[in-house]
């Protein structure tokens, strides 16, 4: 069985993670924006 | 090899993942971006006949909506795997009040500083507080819930 702190700081890696490619993503929006819409 | 396979499979689930959250806010990103251009425009706007309008429509808005509607669909297929195969938080539960605060955001950005230079906009402030409440109240819902699974 994983000790509650591991699986909590596994889900804080995770969330750590999904910013970061959400920040990505929100730069890759406004980038696809400008290059189709102008 | 067996164990190399399942890291294999592990390390391809999280890079979908990653490329499903990204697609998302990718998504997000586009609508608010063209409930922007529109705004900027007054809301209206028309190809043929302008006098309809308040203006001629920005070229390529409807595939610009189209790769929104593509990422959102990509972002749920990819999360939806990525995050079972990893047994990783499914954050698809954010979707929705994300985009509903960001469009929220904007109207009232438009409605107190109009783009079309009106003193205050007060259709788009309206549906500002409107998405607001749409957008913050799932949100709310679902932070309290867990809360008290925690508990």
């Amino acid at each position: 069985m994983t000790p509650s702190s591991e699986r909590s700081r596994s889900r804080t890696t995770w969330w750590l993670y999904y910013v970061v490619v959400a920040v990505l993503g929100i730069y890759g929006g406004v980038a696809l924006f400008d290059w189709v819409v102008g | 090899m067996v164990r190399s396979g399942g890291v294999l499979r592990r390390a391809f689930a999280a890079a979908v993942l990653g490329l499903g959250i990204a697609a998302g806010a990718a998504a997000i990103t586009l609508l608010s971006m063209l409930l922007r251009s529109s705004t900027a425009i007054g809301g209206s706007c028309a190809d043929g006949d302008a006098a309809l309008a308040d203006g001629p429509c920005r070229s390529h808005t409807g595939a610009a909506l189209l790769i929104a509607v593509a990422c959102a669909l990509l972002c749920l297929l990819a999360v939806s795997w990525g995050a079972s195969v990893l047994g990783a938080p499914r954050p698809l539960f954010l979707a929705w009040p994300v985009l509903a605060l960001t469009l929220g955001w904007n109207f009232l950005r438009d409605g107190f500083d109009p783009p079309m230079g009106e003193g205050l906009a007060l259709g788009y402030v309206v549906g500002g507080v409107v998405f607001l409440l749409l957008g913050a109240a799932p949100l709310l819902l679902r932070l309290s819930a867990a809360r008290d699974v925690d508990r």
